[in-house]
């Protein structure tokens, strides 16, 4: 990894706002995904460990989501070495890292910055099966059942209590009563994570802005998929985004630039093309932790190997180990 | 400029399979995932969209 381009840039950064900066990256590249995950708590620990206390950490956070829980956990730890916590936005931030960015006293977006909303889909052993693929199970989104629930109430006129027995019975019919316990369980989560979050502020929000943000980014949207751009934040959600000057901008983007790069985050993942003879040992770094002291990366290792398939060029691939891995 | 030839089919939702994990890997479900213990059925495997504007193949013939 080019480590030494990216020191420059996280030193620039962190001269230009008076901080220490943490960059954490999960990989979105096709076929190796990382997520914000409990297992992560650790590495971050030993990085503010070498930074130690200090006025300000910034957060450098591109992912995809994850773990709901993990958020509140990092954001404590990261507050037990500064008073004051930003997260700052290159690019995708959604799910559980909006709900991460909460915790923050103010948000940094670049240009590109996109949050999206704290909707979690929910999956246990009790989700649906796939039609088209009986091992897997269907996310359920826990607004999505909520949804349903109000277009039966408000919609079809569903008033009485025979009526909404009737309809929530439907539901049970269709969702397994133990997957939609979980979804309730995560309904009240979010919501009082969020607030939480929010309520660990230096300076704390006024009167029903917490409800505010939170209902906007949980049932207000109407799609998980919705890109939040940083004006929309700003001026809707009412959460304290700030634009960064077109240096920082500049600085931003060519650090992201770089993981993007170093990471292949745009290419899937092709372990056939790594296979030299019959049997390739390889690795792939699908996450970053890294500061100026140091650097953590989490791992796939495996072995692509070529069998006598029927079909030509198909391949084996076993994913050996995966883990992070201290690597400067 | 090269005269290659591609193919682009327009997917827009194209699905894949991924494992569940407890921790920050989430695997393609097709690789064999010698690093989870239990069997396969205990394991939770989800599907995840991933919208693509195009397909692009370099180098076939088809148009």
């Amino acid at each position: 990894m080019a480590r030494q381009h990216r020191i420059d840039l996280i030193r620039q950064i962190a001269e230009s706002r008076g901080s220490v900066v943490l960059c954490y990256i999960t990989g979105d590249r096709e076929n190796v995904h990382t997520r914000i995950a409990p297992d992560v708590t650790e590495v971050f620990y030993r990085h503010l460990e070498m930074s130690g206390d200090c006025s300000q950490i910034d957060l450098f956070l591109y992912t995809r989501g994850g773990d709901v829980l993990t958020p509140w956990r990092l954001v404590h730890l990261i507050r037990e070495y500064t008073p004051r916590f930003t997260v700052i936005v290159p690019f995708r931030c959604y799910s559980a890292g909006t709900l991460l960015c909460l915790g923050a006293d103010e948000i940094i977006m670049g240009k590109m910055g996109e949050l999206g909303p704290i909707d979690p889909s929910v999956v246990n052993a009790y989700n649906p099966q796939d039609p088209n693929n009986p091992t897997a199970r269907i996310p359920v989104n826990i607004e999505d059942v909520y949804s349903y629930l109000a277009l039966a109430g408000e919609k079809a006129g569903v008033c009485s209590n025979d009526q909404q027995v009737k309809a929530f019975t439907i539901l049970a019919e269709r969702i397994h009563p133990l997957a939609l316990g979980n979804v309730h369980r995560n309904y009240l989560l979010i919501r009082s994570l969020a607030k939480k979050l929010l309520a660990m502020h230096q300076q704390p929000l006024r009167e029903g802005r917490s409800e505010h943000i939170v209902d906007n980014l949980t049932e207000k949207l109407y799609a998980h998929s919705h890109m939040i751009s940083r004006r929309e934040a700003m001026e809707e959600i009412t959460l304290n985004v700030l634009m960064p000057d077109e240096k920082l901008e500049s600085l931003i983007w060519a650090l992201f630039q770089d993981y993007a790069k170093e990471m292949a985050l745009s290419e899937p993942f092709n372990p056939a093309e790594k296979l030299c003879g019959n049997k390739t040992e390889f690795e792939v770094v699908s996450g970053v932790v890294e500061s100026l002291h140091g650097a953590d990366a989490f791992i796939f290792s495996g072995v692509v190997e070529r069998h006598d398939f029927p079909e030509t060029g198909k391949v084996n691939v076993n994913i050996l180990r995966q883990g992070w891995r201290t690597i400067s | 400029m090269t005269d290659k030839k591609i193919n682009i089919n327009f997917k827009t939702n194209e699905t894949k399979y991924y494992l569940l994990t407890e921790g920050s890997g989430y695997p393609l479900a097709d690789f064999t995932l010698s690093c989870f213990s239990g069997n396969a059925g205990t394991r939770l495997v989800i599907p995840e969209s991933i919208p693509k504007t195009s397909n692009i193949i370099p180098g076939t013939d088809e148009s």
